[in-house]
């Protein structure tokens, strides 16, 4: 992918203690250029989940800063904050859409809250549907959709602002490896648009087969950093990963 | 679900990328969006409204029986209290202090005499009662009972009947006219007066400590139950802030929910005091014929519109309450 020095995610000295004491991140550094494709892998309490909520300003770091595009993010006003999210695409393992929408209503709801053009929105959600195959199940409630059918949605919602970044926290956690394979080709075919990509995951095969950039945390810190990378499970005390599906 | 990569369906119909736009020149978090008008954010909260009052009949039954409640009660207070302000201002209107003149007062000082209670504070204006008029007063009202033509003179004095601006100012007017020279002695209604003014400030008192409770107590449960609703949904408000959602788009569909429970809890409160009163009033009016009661048109208008906006500023607050309290969280 187009590995420029143009970032547009920048971590400086980043730590965040939470209040009950823990201390989730560490001095971490980190630089990601545009269009780049990162996969985030740790033990499970490392700090995954945490690094990507700094990104999404779901908490604030202790001490440290984080630039999204250029733009400080961690001095923004609270007024703001929606308009970053409406930048920024999150995926999760337990798809998060909204039970009582359809597929549609769910994608249409992102737009909805941006105030976009009504006459825009059956077409741009019909497009992001279309993107990730879900098209003719569109009028189907989440619970009549399987797992990975619910997480393409997720996606189609996620990108439906049109993105600068596209946060995945482990986006195949539920899935069956067919799924998650099915799964991983669109997030592919996403960055491949030109969209910045980072994929928390468990699924040492995925990371192997995708190579991309794997960082690599323990317990708060940035372990490595690798270009083209392998799965390289952290130095740990704790117990060898559990290897999800495959 | 196979695997990648995955053929696509109908090769005619090549899916795009969302936006054409590339990704390179993507400008930055943009300060503020022109939006959309009003009316098509009240159509989508009016439908949220709508599914989450399906959803949750019993939460929206919780809020609208406590609203009608304090709504009910408030509505009986304001009919009494109006009652009894009508009432003792139709008494303060016959209250009078009553100067009689001692033997010697003569009717040509009648004037200056006038002119002397005018100066008093609280006195609105004076009538003038001549001994021989009040002798014919008192000779119709006895009719043909008593015949008074057997009197060798006329044993009534001239008084003066002095009308106050307020019941509460009668005993100082009293006091003051009874120390007037050519004064014998001065009369008002005094006791009547007294209990009624009292009565009525003891409602009033009692009335307004009773329904600070009960707003107090109606805004705590309406924003627990709508709080219930929040937090029943509090993974939908989670959805709505990561996908952008401003706090002011999530934060209406919820007011709306609260004003719509206000207003149909307040209007049943309404209906009932109304009803009540219009059957009331003629069966009072039967058993006490001249209650002064203020006609159902005096009041209810007035108090229907009062009740309603009322509901509806409990349900609007009690949500904004409670649905402030999850976004700050
Ligand atoms: N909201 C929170 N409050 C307090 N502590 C938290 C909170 N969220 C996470 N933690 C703690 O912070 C540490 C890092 O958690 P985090 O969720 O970032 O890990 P992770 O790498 O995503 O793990 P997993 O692979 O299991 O998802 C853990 O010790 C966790 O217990
Ligand atoms: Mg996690």
């Amino acid at each position: 992918m187009l590995e420029t020095d143009d970032p547009i995610i920048e971590m400086h000295h980043l730590s965040l203690v939470y209040p009950n004491g823990v201390r989730a991140l560490q001095d971490i550094d980190l630089v990601v250029g545009k269009g780049e494709f990162l996969f985030l892998v740790g033990h499970t309490g490392s700090g995954k989940s945490s690094l990507m909520k700094l990104i999404y300003r779901e908490h604030d770091p202790t001490t440290g800063a984080v630039f999204v595009d250029g733009q400080e993010i961690t001095d923004m006003k609270r007024s703001q904050i929606p308009l970053l999210r409406r930048r920024i695409g999150v995926i999760f393992q337990d798809f998060r859409l909204l039970s009582h929408k359809t597929a549609f209503e769910n994608v249409a709801y992102a737009l909805e809250v941006t105030g976009a053009s009504r006459a825009d929105i059956p077409r741009k959600v019909t497009k992001a549907l279309t993107l990730v195959n879900m098209r003719e199940k569109a009028g189907r409630l989440p619970g009549e959709l399987s797992g990975g059918e619910q997480q393409r949605v997720a996606i189609a919602r996620a990108l439906i602002n049109d993105p600068l970044i596209l946060l995945a926290d482990e986006p195949t956690g539920n899935l069956d490896p067919d799924s998650s394979w099915d799964i991983m080709q669109i997030l592919s075919k996403v960055n491949a648009r030109g969209t910045t990509v980072l994929v928390a995951t468990h699924n040492q095969q995925m990371v192997d087969v995708m190579q991309k950039r794997v960082l690599v945390m323990d317990r708060g810190v940035m372990l490595h950093d690798l270009q083209r990378g392998q799965y390289v499970p952290a130095a740990s005390s704790r117990p060898a990963l559990v290897l999800e599906g495959v | 679900m196979s695997h990648p990569p995955r053929p696509e369906k109908s090769p005619g119909r090549t899916p795009e990328p969302p936006e054409a736009s590339p990704k390179t020149g993507q400008e930055r978090i943009p300060r503020r969006r022109r939006g959309p008008s009003g009316g098509y954010y009240l159509e989508c909260f009016l439908r949220e409204v709508l599914i989450n009052i399906r959803r949750n009949p019993l939460m929206s039954v919780a809020s609208i029986s406590t609203v009608m409640v304090l709504t009910l009660i408030l509505g009986f207070f304001v009919v009494l209290v109006a009652n009894l302000d009508s009432l003792s201002r139709e008494l303060a209107g016959e209250m009078q202090v009553k100067a009689y003149m001692s033997a010697d007062f003569q009717r040509e000082e009648a004037g200056a005499f006038h002119a002397s209670l005018m100066k008093i504070e609280h006195v609105e204006g004076t009538h003038f009662v001549s001994k021989d008029t009040a002798f014919k007063r008192l000779r119709e009202r006895l009719g043909s009972r008593i015949t008074l033509d057997d009197l060798s003179h006329n044993p009534l004095p001239d008084a003066f009947e002095i009308r106050v601006d307020h019941p509460k100012a009668l005993d100082v007017v009293a006091e003051k006219v009874a120390r007037l020279p050519g004064v014998g002695s001065v009369d008002y209604g005094r006791d009547v007066a007294r209990k009624l003014m009292a009565l009525n400030q003891v409602v009033r008192v009692v009335g307004m400590v009773i329904l600070g409770l009960l707003f107090a107590s109606t805004l705590l449960i309406v924003s627990n139950t709508i709080r219930l609703t929040v937090f029943a949904r509090r993974k939908e408000i989670d959805i709505m802030q990561l996908v952008g959602a401003a706090d002011w788009f999530i934060r209406w569909p919820f007011i709306l929910e609260g004003v719509a429970q206000g207003l149909v809890g307040a209007a049943m409160a309404a209906t009932v005091v109304d009803v009540a009163y219009r059957l009331v009033v003629p069966q009072l009016h039967k058993t006490v014929p001249f209650l002064p009661i203020l006609a159902p048109g005096e009041v209810l208008p007035f108090l229907n519109l009062g009740l309603v906006s009322l509901g509806c500023a409990v349900g609007a607050l009690g949500s904004l309450i409670s649905v402030n309290r999850h976004l700050k969280a």
